[in-house]
């Protein structure tokens, strides 16, 4: 019996060491693959944004005046806001169908600096379901 | 429009009487044997409530496709120039059309399901699945209702909105139908899976009246959904691949990872079978958690609590209501937000926890669901057991995986809630996150690749000895290092410099290296296992064994998500993409391709009726050294409707092109021109993408469908025996043949694994 009782907890310690570094594997996993996400305002909101120049951040807002380098986006809440406004450099990224100005998009990247206006690479660009705008319609 | 008076229309009206019948009718299944003749009384305000629903929704259809600009929803989806079959998509296609539409099928649905077993109605399983089906309905009815799809215009309409751009086309017309019909299917099975799972006794469903039906019809359903659910999900792929996501064709965009969930579940019942033998709960379970899953998914949708591109915008109201009690900008008051932003999306959410809580308080109450075998005992490493084994592994993964999937689709709204809770302020950490496809692609490559390891114990090869199944699993793992190995040194010059570039065999090879090495890794025992499939599919045709429908079927749906995964892993590896500014006449290589771009033509054109404010066409063919590959146009248009006088590029939508060859398909979309006041249209900006491999991909697809297509079939044909009057005879009479050979195909499919 007291072998059997042995091996049992050894079983249930193995077992137990297993899920502890499984479940901590995971939970590095899902921190690593996370994104911090605001909304224009929000963002130019935070207390020291330079600290996030050079991370990879997912911003919301909507285009405005785009060029061939690049386009500016503004506060989904306060399109016309002219100091809630940030600069996306969107060279050599795939533009999604349906991207053009006046819509939201998300946009993912790195911070480049909040001198003057405030300067955002693009690594990756995406629209939302158009059909699913209400204040469109 | 119809109105009646008081500002309302009669499609209103209907759904008003329909909300009140089906109400009705909730009184008395919810009375049950309380109320005598409670079935007549039932059945007779179900008819009264499915005969509103229909004309209801007939009448919002109708009122759609001709052009009623009275009612909102459709100045807000339609315009004069949508065509009908554009039109007839506006149906589905904003927030209160999807709901009603859903209502629509769900109804229908459960009168179906209440005709076809009224006999047994007494009957406490059946009697139980009625109340949670019509639960179901009135709720939707409640949410259609509220949300009102005959609101009125107040002022005269004389051109709607209409639907985007993008939404203009034939897809739209099919994807969305196909979902919300594969959703609406998961909910009778559902209903039935709870109600055998609050009805065990030492985890079976004794016999009873009808059980056999029941039986059948349950199993016909889930199949159904399962087919149609996939379509929906590879459709919606395609579409998506075809149209909006320049290539993609999957994004791990929370609400389409959310519309897998009901899908794994399913999929995990079918694998789950031969594993969970007797006992009943957890096989209703997974059924019941994949309408769970469609619920979820429409949750995420409609509440936008989870950064999507699919979401729809909420009202966020609910804070309006909630005021009255709760502080506003308080932390109980940020936390209700955080889940519910919209005082309807509340119906949706309290079905959604009330439907999730039942199965689990039954699993937990009966400790069914402590009894499911999702653990390894050294007794399952027998050689004897090596095939159920490794199903075992299979299944556990499959359901690991699943469960690991929802959880990073809730961590934003975990992250904040302990934001909330951690820093007790209403802004918690002051910022959200977002899961990005990085983890979810992780976690598909680790337990699909344990799944896939599995697979050579089990379904690969079976006739092996385990000795060369082990054989064959380590000659496929090296093979897969070598595979690796070469690609990198392919891939950093070194094995060019040795073998020199004109290598026949570095040739060949290059073909197939992709720029990941996990996906170098996995492709070698991909093919071993297509072509394991292959050679077992070809000796149980020669044979013609016994369940040749099911054996097929299930080496096929193998087959299929081995094909499916090796296209996705090879396009999506091997994916170039380039930019070339182009004049007329001109010729441009494609780097790092042999194909080259021949420009014919370059026209501006303003067309003088229509949507169209001008149009900017490329004309152009695409060969290779040997052969012309194809000739296509690419437009860049601007929509009047779309034009932002201030801004100068408002309006533009351009529209893919896509050149397929049997290797590859080419992309092609004008990004840009250049315009001269003297000369005119000079030069246009292609962008182009190179997807290789990508028709391996939807090939897999199209067998998952010749496989799962003949299993509905084969479900349907038990469903019709089982109500014939030899089944109604077998069935009353409880006949042990008859039950045995059903057994044997319905379940039968499982016995092998």
């Amino acid at each position: 019996m007291a072998v059997i009782k042995v091996v049992k907890s050894r079983n249930v310690i193995f077992t137990a060491i297993i899920i502890i570094i499984c479940a901590g594997a995971f939970l590095y996993l899902l921190a690593s693959s996370s994104t911090p996400i605001f909304t224009v305002k929000e963002f130019m909101d935070q207390q020291q944004p330079d600290s996030y120049i050079n991370r990879n951040i997912q911003l919301i807002g909507v285009v405005q005046q785009v060029n061939y380098t690049g386009f500016f986006i503004t506060d989904p809440d306060d399109i016309n806001n002219a100091s809630l406004i940030i600069y996306i450099n969107s060279t050599n990224v795939e533009k999604p169908v349906g991207f053009e100005t006046g819509k939201t998009v998300l946009v993912e990247g790195k911070l480049i600096s909040t001198t003057s206006i405030w300067k955002f690479k693009a690594t990756m660009i995406s629209t939302k379901c158009p059909s699913k705008y209400q204040d469109e319609t | 429009m119809i109105d009646i008076g008081f500002g309302m229309d009669l499609g209103l009206i209907m759904l008003i009487v329909a909300l009140i019948a089906l109400l009705l009718d909730a009184v008395f299944v919810f009375s049950g044997e309380y109320i005598e003749k409670w079935e007549s009384l039932s059945e007779l305000w179900l008819t009264v409530g499915i005969a509103a629903i229909i004309i209801s929704f007939s009448y919002f259809s109708y009122s759609i496709i001709s052009v009623d600009y009275s009612f909102s929803y459709v100045s807000g989806y339609v315009n004069n120039d949508m065509d009908f079959f554009v039109r007839l998509s506006a149906i589905w296609s904003g927030q209160v059309g999807s709901y009603f539409f859903w209502l629509f099928l769900v109804a229908l649905l459960y009168t179906i399901f209440r005709l076809m077993f009224r006999r047994y109605a007494h009957e406490p399983v059946l009697w139980k699945s009625f109340v949670i089906t019509n639960f179901q309905v009135v709720v939707l009815t409640a949410l259609t209702l509220v949300n009102d799809p005959f609101k009125l215009n107040i002022n005269a309409v004389t051109d709607g909105v209409g639907l985007n751009p993008i939404l203009l086309n034939e897809w739209n017309l099919i994807h969305p139908p196909i979902i919300f019909i594969g959703y609406a299917l998961c909910l009778v099975p559902m209903a039935i899976g709870i109600a055998r799972i609050s009805s065990l006794k030492n985890g079976k469903v004794s016999d009873f009246e009808g059980k056999q039906k029941l039986d059948n019809f349950f199993e016909f359903m889930v199949s159904l959904a399962w087919l149609v659910l996939s379509s929906g999900i590879i459709i919606g792929g395609y579409w998506a691949y075809i149209t909006l996501g320049w290539g993609g064709f999957w994004a791990w965009d929370p609400v389409e990872t959310a519309s897998l969930v009901p899908w794994f579940f399913i999929t995990l019942y079918y694998h789950g079978k031969p594993l969970l033998g007797k006992r009943e709960y957890f096989g209703n379970y997974l059924v019941s958690m994949s309408y769970i899953g469609t619920l979820f998914a429409t949750y995420l949708t409609r509440s936008n609590i989870i950064s999507s591109v699919h979401t729809f915008q909420p009202e966020a109201t609910l804070e309006n209501v909630l005021k009255f009690f709760i502080p506003a900008n308080s932390f109980i008051m940020k936390i209700i937000l955080r889940f519910i932003p919209d005082e309807w999306l509340l119906f949706l959410f309290i079905v959604l926890i009330v439907t999730f809580i039942i199965p689990h308080y039954y699993g937990f109450k009966s400790k069914e669901l402590f009894r499911v075998p999702i653990s390894l005992s050294r007794k399952d490493f027998q050689a004897s057991r090596s095939r159920i084994t490794a199903l075992k592994i299979s299944f556990i993964s499959g359901l690991m995986c699943s469960y690991i999937i929802i959880i990073g689709l809730l961590t934003p709204i975990i992250y904040d809630i302990i934001g909330y809770f951690i820093t007790f302020s209403p802004e918690g950490f002051g910022s959200s996150i977002t899961v990005d496809m990085v983890f979810f692609n992780t976690v598909i490559t680790i337990f699909g690749g344990v799944m896939l390891l599995a697979q050579f114990f089990c379904t690969f090869y079976p006739r092996l000895s385990l000795k060369k199944k082990y054989g064959l699993l380590i000659s496929g793992v090296l093979a897969g290092i070598t595979f690796t190995i070469s690609g990198f040194f392919y891939r950093n010059g070194s094995l060019n410099q040795i073998l020199g570039d004109n290598n026949p065999v570095l040739v060949f090879f290059s073909n197939f290296w992709t720029t990941s090495d996990k996906a170098n890794l996995v492709i070698p025992l991909l093919l071993l296992g297509i072509v394991g499939l292959i050679i077992e599919f070809t000796r149980i045709a020669m044979k013609e064994e016994k369940n040749l429908l099911r054996k097929t079927s299930q080496i096929m749906l193998h087959f299929s998500f081995l094909v499916i995964l090796l296209g996705a892993l090879l396009s999506a590896n091997m994916t170039y993409s380039t930019e070339i500014l182009v004049r007329d006449g001109g010729e441009y290589p494609i780097e790092g391709t042999s194909i080259k771009i021949t420009i014919l033509d370059l026209i501006r054109e303003y067309p003088t009726s229509g949507p169209l404010d001008v149009e900017y066409i490329t004309k152009f063919m695409l060969s290779s050294d040997t052969r012309v590959i194809g000739f296509g146009i690419s437009k860049l248009v601007r929509h009047k409707r779309w034009i932002n006088p201030s801004d100068e590029l408002s309006g533009y939508n351009a529209k893919v092109t896509i050149i397929s060859d049997l290797f590859y398909d080419i992309y092609i979309i004008t990004a840009g021109f250049n315009q001269n006041p003297l000369i005119g249209f000079t030069n246009s900006l292609l962008r182009i993408k190179i997807v290789p491999y990508i028709n391996i991909l939807w090939i897999g697809c199209l067998f998952l469908h010749f496989a799962m297509i003949p299993l509905t079939i084969g479900r349907f044909i038990l469903l019709k025996k089982a109500f014939s009057p030899v089944g109604k005879e077998s069935d009353e009479f409880n006949s042990k043949s008859d039950t045995s050979e059903n057994e044997n195909v319905v379940h039968g499919g499982n016995k092998s694994g």
